[in-house]
């Protein structure tokens, strides 16, 4: 069985305004995680964890090397092909929940499938969004809007959101960063769960050992490299 | 470093965004002091043509209705600084010999070489040596007539006295033509544009050596002497030194003038030791009776008349027996020493002739019969039946060519050879014996009865006076007595002699009734809104960008009052930067405008040409004014940011971000109030759409209000979508609802930005409601031509009915052509045009007389109606008048009831009340009053010179044909009524097309501001845009959301605002008057969609031309 996540020999770098020397975030980056697999990438700020799991989740594309998602090289897709991956095979979790101020948290679960790519319309959609709010605890929430309800509610909606679509690989960038330690707890928890439950293959980016802890194995990233703990 | 460092920096490092705030006070600047300058350069031209029509001179003595001394010229000399010439101002006709071209109602001018010293330029003189004519530039182009070519000019021999007036002598006008080379074309230098009515249209005009013309019109003028040197105008002016005062000129005109200037003179009897006090007029007018009945002069007025018959009998009697054609004098019998004393009002003293040819004795019946004149010139033969109480002796023979004591020169009979000769005027239907022949020789024109002077009065007495002579005996005043005394009780103005201060009067008109500053300014007003919502909009954006560097000054203890002046500041030096590029672009918009006024919107000013203008106070006014917009547009747009706590700035980052609506807020409630007044407002509209008749009067104005109530609507609509927008929740069938939902994010917003387009749209395209077409002007008596189908005016008055069988002999008129044809006739004093056509300001506007009974139902009336004219009488003894709507409002600026002041025939003020008001009609320009109260104060003025025909519209290009070929020497000339109604109303549709273009270019600056709203949203929605790609948006669906969300606000805007509009025009558009609009307003609406369309799509490209994804890693 080939590896879900595939990243051989990922380097990148930022160029300067001027272009004449550039910065060097990471390089020679190799990682591998099979499906239903989970990972945490740790290190300390400004080493470019979210550089390197954007890069996973083609939200940034690499300066070199080769990135292979699901058996596809995503570093080739074009930008329509490169959100329809994301839409329909990532899912994402950030540290802000950048819900939509104008629509329920309901509405909010069912927006990614708004994008055209899968095939989850209507009742069905919203049944799912129903389900998957009902699944992270927020079924009372459905109809309050993201200024109504607590910033542990924002993000476990986020969470709900980033599934809508049921994507094989959920990346999570900080996801209890800006959390207190109770709904920090509790989201650690869900996600887990959800790993288990789901069979998904999860990688997130933490400082937290308490997320750490509870992933299948931890990377650290210093100095451009990437360490097995 | 220094807080204005700051500034400074600031400036350099922001400059990119700062470009569109310096645009956008760049049009407003450009736009104000634009405008401006267009009022400045109409003024500046007003006041070069004022010039230009007035040259040197700074006082006019014009005599209106007759002629007086050219010597008088000299007499009013009294410096040699001080230029006075004398003018012979008349009308006429000029045409080529070949008569393939005629110039009618040209100004005729009569001069010498006085005349040019006070031209513009006094080296511009022509040489009149050689006795030519010289042309004005309009009539040169109008007659296409070169130096060397022959012109004929015809002009009428003025009378004595008015040929209204009964006895004045041959009925039709007599004409003199003078054939002469032309000179040259003269310019305005040369006294080109001379004239005494302030308009920018050069009159057409013709110079002739005066002393040529005076031999010509006044050959008859005074037989015994053969004078001609007579003149009805001079000009003062004192060229290069101060100018004449009006008191010192009426302090020498008082001294200088004398009786033979108002045609007075003094006659020594032959059979009575005594004088005559005389007028060239015949009949001594009122004035002229006073001043010799209330003097110390003990005077004896007589009245001489011409009658038809003395008859032996009553009329009844059909007595065979009668004297032709005889003088009968009417004299105050305790004043003469001939009648008994006693002589009652119903008794006749007979001569001894005219006692022996009838036969007739004391006690007799004796019937005298008479012409009086009526209206319109009608001799009306009229009898009275006296008593003969005595007989007089045999009067002295009359030696030849001499004139009896008795009766006045009447023109056509004084100086006949024999009764044979008599041209009086009036029908001879009486067979004229030998012996009347005989008395004829003998006696010329000596009475051959006497009655009582009031009994004469009331038979004789008319308009022109009540007596034909005053006597005075030599025992009690020499002839000089008689002259100083009368000098001392008549003024100058009494004896027709008025003054008019030119030069304050061409100041006066200068001063245009619209200031086309204020009247572009205000058709400006959409480009001005846009502008100063499009700086202020860019100034906000611009500043909200900079939200973390305003938290950062705050957080540093910089007072938040500092930091706004810090900003503020900057905007100041921005919006000074853009108005002053403004001023520049402002003498392209002016220029442009002009061009535009001369061109395209010549209609609005009746084909004045102007010169561009820079006034340095309108330039530093506007540039003030502009740069204060813009900084208050600033200062606005700006308002809010600087209230937000110094950490809230900082997190905000480059948006101002305003709280997220929460769901079941008060938006539902106040979104069902907008519902349920919309629908009031619909219902009002539909229900006063469906009571008003789409055809009737007033229709326009009801639709525009109903296009208003459903603009209000839709936008109270729009409103409620919103607001149910912002609180649906549930299920998201497609993206449309999520771009619906964003756009209700924003209520405020969007709703400013639907409305204004919406706004826009519907008064840029609504005011064509009140266009109006040519092709529609009806011919009803109630529409703005009365039901007249022809207009004409002539050169010279016409004094005979043309409707009446005498009338169309003379003319020798075609009948049956105009068996159903009425021409009413129309008196005119000339004056000011106070129609929308003039530029200039009408002090004294025309004043035409009517009769009220030939005006009844015609034309629509705001206020009043014609028989306001007869017995609207007022205490003050004001005159009422009928008045056109417009030029109540626009060129006199009066109100009804309001007076307008002028001077009667004999210089007195009257007042002309403004009683009724016209509505939308061709009489604009004018006050109309009662022709009785019109011949009251200018009796001596006769004719009809303007007149209105009733024709089938089948004919009445035949009609016009033949009565201006038949008329041809009067100058006649015929148009159709809805021609002249077109042009008036051309102007106000002029008007309405530069509002139209103006609020159109306003509009289309508007859709900019779109793509500036376009911005600002998604620009502040850009974590939003980084999340839906995140989430696996692409982004082109982002931007195809974007341009659906906005899209919709333009279109609903621009679409509610035109439905509106075109409800509002609907007369126009189904109405049966068939006043169609034009298909300008379809292609503004075009171009609007279209911009609104492109400023949306390249406001999406812009902002979300590349990934958004950033914004998400900032976190």
């Amino acid at each position: 069985m080939s590896a879900f996540v595939e990243l051989s020999n990922v380097s990148k770098n930022y160029q300067s305004p001027g272009g004449e020397e550039g910065v060097e975030v990471f390089s020679g980056i190799n990682l591998t995680l099979d499906e239903g697999e989970s990972a945490a990438i740790v290190g300390p700020s400004g080493s470019g964890k979210s550089t390197l799991l954007n890069v996973v989740g083609v939200l940034d594309k690499p300066s070199g090397g080769k990135v292979m998602v699901d058996e596809r090289e995503v570093t080739e897709l074009g930008p329509e092909e490169a959100a329809a991956f994301r839409n329909q095979t990532v899912g994402f979790v950030f540290q802000a929940h950048h819900l939509l101020p104008q629509c329920t948290v309901l509405e909010n679960v069912m927006v990614p499938a708004l994008a055209g790519h899968g095939n989850l319309t209507g009742v069905s959609l919203r049944k799912r969004a129903e389900e998957l709010l009902e699944e992270v605890g927020l079924s009372h929430r459905l109809h309050h809007r993201p200024a109504e309800i607590s910033g542990g509610e924002k993000q476990r909606a986020a969470v709900a959101r980033a599934l809508v679509n049921e994507p094989k690989l959920l990346l999570a960038d900080e996801p209890t960063g800006s959390l207190d330690k109770a709904n920090a707890d509790r989201l650690t928890e869900l996600l887990a769960t959800l790993h288990e439950t789901r069979g998904l293959t999860l990688l997130a980016v933490t400082h937290s050992t308490a997320v750490a802890s509870r992933m299948g194995a931890i990377y650290r990233l210093d100095a451009g490299k990437l360490v097995r703990d | 470093m220094t807080l204005s460092g700051i500034v400074l920096r600031n400036l350099r490092h922001y400059w990119r965004q700062h470009l569109g705030v310096i645009a956008g006070a760049a049009i407003c600047s450009m736009v104000l002091v634009g405008a401006l300058m267009v009022g400045d350069s109409v003024k500046a031209t007003l006041k070069r043509l004022a010039g230009e029509r007035i040259g040197q001179a700074d006082i006019a003595l014009l005599a209106p209705d007759g002629f007086f001394r050219e010597a008088l010229s000299v007499d009013l000399s009294r410096d040699k600084e001080t230029v006075v010439a004398p003018l012979v101002v008349t009308r006429g006709n000029v045409s080529l010999p070949d008569g393939t071209r005629m110039a009618r109602n040209v100004q005729v001018l009569g001069v010498d070489e006085r005349f040019w010293k006070l031209a513009p330029n006094p080296d511009t003189a022509p040489d009149l040596s050689k006795d030519e004519f010289f042309v004005n530039a309009r009539l040169g182009s109008y007659l296409a007539a070169k130096q060397g070519d022959r012109l004929i000019l015809r002009v009428e021999e003025p009378g004595l006295f008015s040929r209204d007036a009964p006895l004045s002598g041959e009925r039709d006008n007599k004409f003199v033509s003078l054939n002469k080379e032309l000179g040259g074309v003269l310019g305005a230098e040369a006294f080109g544009r001379f004239g005494l009515q302030g308009n920018q249209r050069e009159p057409l005009t013709i110079f002739v050596p005066m002393k040529t013309l005076q031999k010509r019109m006044f050959r008859s003028f005074d037989e015994e002497s053969g004078n001609t040197g007579f003149a009805n105008f001079l000009l003062l002016g004192r060229p290069g030194g101060e100018a004449v005062q009006l008191e010192s000129a009426e302090a020498a005109l008082n001294e200088a003038w004398s009786l033979a200037d108002a045609g007075i003179s003094v006659k020594e009897l032959r059979d009575t030791p005594a004088w005559s006090i005389r007028s060239r007029q015949v009949f001594l007018s009122e004035s002229l009776r006073q001043a010799g009945e209330k003097s110390a002069l003990q005077t004896t007025g007589v009245l001489t008349y011409l009658v038809n018959a003395i008859a032996k009998g009553t009329p009844e009697a059909n007595s065979s027996a009668l004297i032709p054609y005889s003088m009968v004098s009417a004299v105050n019998p305790s004043k003469s020493n001939f009648l008994p004393n006693d002589l009652k009002d119903d008794e006749i003293v007979l001569g001894q002739w005219a006692s022996d040819d009838l036969n007739a004795s004391a006690g007799d019946a004796i019937s005298v019969s008479y012409f009086a004149v009526g209206e319109r010139r009608k001799l009306l033969e009229k009898t009275q039946t006296f008593r003969l109480r005595a007989t007089t002796p045999l009067p002295l023979k009359v030696p030849e060519d001499q004139e009896s004591d008795w009766t006045p020169l009447f023109p056509g009979l004084s100086d006949a050879e024999s009764c044979g000769e008599w041209d009086t005027g009036i029908p001879i239907k009486h067979e004229v014996r030998t012996k009347d022949e005989d008395y004829w020789d003998d006696y010329r024109g000596s009475p051959k009865a006497f009655v009582s002077l009031a009994a004469g009065q009331a038979m004789w007495g008319n308009r022109w006076g009540s007596l034909t002579g005053l006597r005075v005996a030599k025992e009690d005043a020499s002839r000089e007595d008689i002259n100083k005394t009368l000098r001392s009780e008549l003024t100058a103005s009494e004896a027709g002699l008025l003054f008019r201060s030119l030069r304050q009067d061409a100041s006066a008109a200068a001063e245009s009734p619209i200031d086309f500053g204020q009247l572009f300014l205000g058709f400006s007003f959409f480009v001005i809104v846009a502008a100063m919502a499009l700086t202020g909009m860019l100034f906000a954006f611009a500043m909200e960008q900079r939200n973390r560097q305003a938290g950062l000054l705050l957080a540093l203890g910089i007072s938040r009052k500092k930091v706004r002046r810090l900003f503020l500041a900057e905007g100041l030096l921005l919006s000074m930067a853009g108005s002053g590029l403004g001023v520049w672009l402002a003498t392209l918009y002016g220029q442009t405008t002009l061009h535009l006024l001369s061109g395209e919107w010549s209609g609005a000013v009746s084909g004045a040409t102007f010169d561009f203008a820079i006034n340095p106070a309108s330039v530093v006014g506007g540039l003030c004014g502009a740069v204060f917009i813009a900084l208050l547009a600033m200062g606005w747009a700006t308002r809010r940011q600087l209230r937000a706590e110094p950490r809230e700035l900082l997190a905000m980052g480059e948006t101002f971000a305003s709280t997220a609506p929460r769901s079941g807020s008060s938006k539902s409630g106040s979104g069902k109030v907008s519902m349920r007044i919309a629908l009031t407002l619909t219902f009002i509209g539909i229900v006063m759409a469906l009571l008003t008749d789409l055809s009737g009067p007033g229709a326009s104005m009801v639709f525009f209000g109903v296009g208003w109530c459903l603009l209000a609507a839709g936008l109270l609509f729009f409103r409620a979508k919103l607001s149910k927008a912002a609180c649906e929740s549930g299920t998201l069938p497609d993206a449309a609802t999520l771009s619906r939902r964003n756009a209700a994010r924003r209520s405020g917003r969007s709703l400013i930005t639907a409305g204004a387009m919406a706004a826009g749209a519907f008064l840029v395209v609504g005011t064509g409601a009140f266009r109006k077409d040519s092709s529609s002007i009806s011919s009803t008596r109630d529409s703005g031509t009365g039901g007249f189908a022809l207009v004409g005016e002539s050169a010279l008055p016409v004094y005979d009915d043309l409707n009446g069988l005498e009338g169309r002999e003379l003319y020798d008129l075609n009948s049956t052509l105009l068996s159903d044809v009425y021409v009413t006739p129309l008196r005119v004093r000339e004056g000011d045009d106070a129609s929308c056509l003039n530029l200039n300001k009408a002090l004294r506007p025309r004043l035409y007389g009517v009769k009220p009974s030939e005006f009844s139902d015609r034309f629509a009336f705001a206020e009043g109606n014609w028989s306001t004219l007869v017995h609207d009488v007022s205490e003050d003894g004001s005159i009422p008048a009928v008045v056109d709507q417009n030029t109540m409002l626009w060129a006199l600026k009066k109100g009804v009831g309001d007076l307008v002041e002028y001077q009667d025939g004999e210089g007195e003020i009257f007042q002309v009340r403004l009683a009724a008001v016209a509505k939308g009609s061709m009489l604009q320009g004018a006050l109309y009053i009662d022709e009785k109260h019109f011949e009251e104060k200018f009796p001596k003025q006769g004719g009809y010179r303007s007149f209105l025909v009733d024709s089938p519209s089948k004919k009445m290009n035949e009609v016009s044909g033949h009565l201006a070929d038949r008329l041809a020497n009067y100058g006649l000339e015929f148009r159709p009524a809805s021609e002249r109604l077109n042009e008036l109303q051309e102007v106000e549709n002029t008007y309405i097309a530069i509002f139209q273009a103006l609020g159109g270019l306003g509009l289309l600056l508007g859709t900019a501001g779109l793509a500036v709203v376009v911005i600002r949203n998604l620009l502040e929605r850009s974590k939003e845009f980084g999340l839906m790609e995140a989430l696996g948006y692409s982004m082109s669906a982002l931007r195809k959301h974007a341009i659906v969300e906005h899209r919709g606000l333009a279109l609903w805007g621009l679409g509610v605002g035109a439905s509106a509009a075109l409800v509002g025009i609907a007369p126009m558009l189904f109405g049966e008057a068939g006043q169609k609009p034009g298909t300008g307003f379809a292609w503004l609406f075009a171009a609007l969609v279209a911009l609104s369309l492109f400023w949306t799509w390249l406001a999406v490209s812009l902002s979300l031309r590349t990934s958004r994804l950033s914004t998400l890693r900032d976190e």
